[in-house]
């Protein structure tokens, strides 16, 4: 009996653990949402300190709050970068960094793409261009938003669903 | 400042130090300093010659990496000083800017295509004016006075000490600082020793910030560097006028030719300035003389 009671609790903890692989995978597909949603905020923050304060890059950066610290620290990076080597590129940097921290972040490459070109374009122009740069970057990013969304409401149920799928199957297996 | 100009400086500075009053970058041209003595070409190795010829020759990279590092690569944050032609780093030290000028509706817009950086050494030399500021204060009262030297006369470096003097003696001071050179504010902190009784609007122009002083702050004395438009003269009569005290500064030669110019020349003497200092410099020798403005 004892031996029944043993394989069943262990048949029941392969189910769920499967099921929370699965739940633990589709966690990707949120996260994403929530870090384009930072970058949006940042670089809202960031308008307002280029446009406003007037601040140079690197203290604009700097001032930058987010929810997600990996977000924040990010652009505490590159602006503690800017501060430091003034003769680099803008876009090096913010990919350098962005790398730096790709095990935290949960953007894809076309995400990051819209910020390296942003970067690119960086402390070049005037105020107006630097306002239209950003508003670039801000609208490239919700529309990145919405297509993470739906691929959120898509793989999140797909990925847990066929997490516990695959526990069961191999539940019936054993048994 | 670009990696390979960086050690060359640094080991001008370790050879001439205090004597650098500019440092000049032109394209394709070689890299001079200016020093209260004369002007020398740098050497790739940071020595110094008087072969300009011999001297490191500037690339058209150089000046640009040194345009972003000056711009802390924020063209957007320092627009409207590079519109004037000019902008002051961290210290105080001014940095001018030659190129091609972008004019939109008779204004400046831009200057693109740079072909030229000055650097201008800020120096700050306590003391400097010992020798005259007992005509400024006397009998317990500041006396409104001009200073008047041609450029590069140490107009900035007199001014400064006589505030700090004035301050320390326990008047309210004032200063408009329209291109952070005075002061050297940087976060709102005086880089520059201007006394411990001292008030200083950064970045203002002249004519706005002496009445925003006036308003805001209650001085005793103001203090302003270079004055030279109609503006900033009738803002020096207006604080004349509400009984505050006045040190200012003006390009010029001498008495005679601050009197020529129209936009200033009416408040000399007859309630506005009392006395014009002229400083004039040959070499490390400075000497000044005293005038009643009338």
């Amino acid at each position: 009996m004892p031996f029944l009671y043993l394989r069943a609790i262990a048949l029941i903890m392969i189910m769920f653990g499967c099921g929370f692989l699965g739940v633990f995978y589709s966690e990707k597909f949120h996260k994403r949402v929530l870090h384009l949603v930072d970058f949006q905020n940042a670089l809202n923050t960031f308008k307002f300190n280029v446009d406003f304060l007037e601040s140079p890059l690197y203290e604009a950066l700097k001032n930058i709050a987010t929810e997600s610290s990996v977000v924040k620290k990010i652009f505490e990076n590159i602006s503690d970068k800017l501060r430091n080597f003034s003769n680099v590129r803008i876009d090096e940097i913010f990919k350098e960094i962005i790398h730096k921290f790709e095990e935290e972040l949960f953007i894809k490459d076309e995400d990051v793409s819209i910020l390296v070109e942003f970067s690119d374009k960086l402390g070049q122009g005037n105020k107006e261009h630097e306002i239209n740069n950003i508003n670039l970057a801000l609208m490239k990013l919700k529309l990145s938003e919405e297509m993470a969304r739906e691929e959120e409401k898509i793989n999140q149920k797909l990925y847990r669903g066929i997490g516990f799928l695959v526990g069961i199957f191999i539940v019936i297996l054993l048994v | 400042m670009p990696e390979n100009i960086k050690p060359m400086i640094e080991k001008v500075f370790e050879l001439a130090g205090v004597f650098v009053e500019e440092i000049r970058f032109r394209v394709s041209k070689p890299l001079i300093i200016v020093t209260d003595v004369g002007s020398y070409g740098v050497l790739p190795d940071g020595s110094l010659t008087s072969i300009f010829g011999n001297a490191y020759i500037i690339r058209e990279r150089d000046i640009k990496q040194l345009f972003q590092s000056v711009c802390e690569n924020s063209v957007y944050a320092y627009l409207e000083e590079i519109k004037q032609g000019f902008i002051t780093v961290r210290g105080g030290n001014r940095v001018g800017i030659c190129g091609k000028a972008v004019v939109e509706d008779g204004k400046i817009e831009n200057i693109r295509d740079i072909s030229g950086i000055n650097f201008r050494v800020s120096k700050e030399i306590i003391g400097s004016s010992d020798e005259i500021i007992s005509n400024i204060l006397k009998d317990e009262k500041i006396i409104n006075t001009l200073i008047v030297s041609p450029p590069k006369g140490g107009k900035t470096t007199i001014i400064r000490d006589i505030a700090r003097q004035i301050s320390n003696a326990g008047f309210k001071v004032g200063i408009i600082d329209e291109r952070s050179e005075i002061a050297a504010v940087y976060k709102g902190i005086h880089k520059n020793d201007v006394g411990l009784n001292t008030d200083v609007l950064d970045c203002v122009p002249r004519n706005l910030g002496i009445v925003m002083m006036l308003r805001s702050m209650s001085p005793d004395v103001l203090i302003t560097d270079e004055i030279a438009t109609k503006d900033d003269a009738k803002a020096v009569e207006q604080a004349i006028g509400c009984g505050v005290s006045i040190v200012a500064t003006a390009h010029g030669e001498s008495i005679d030719d601050v009197k020529t110019r129209k936009n200033i020349d009416f408040i000399l003497g007859n309630g506005g300035f009392e006395q014009v200092i002229t400083i004039s410099r040959m070499g490390r020798s400075v000497n000044f003389s005293v005038a009643r403005a009338e």
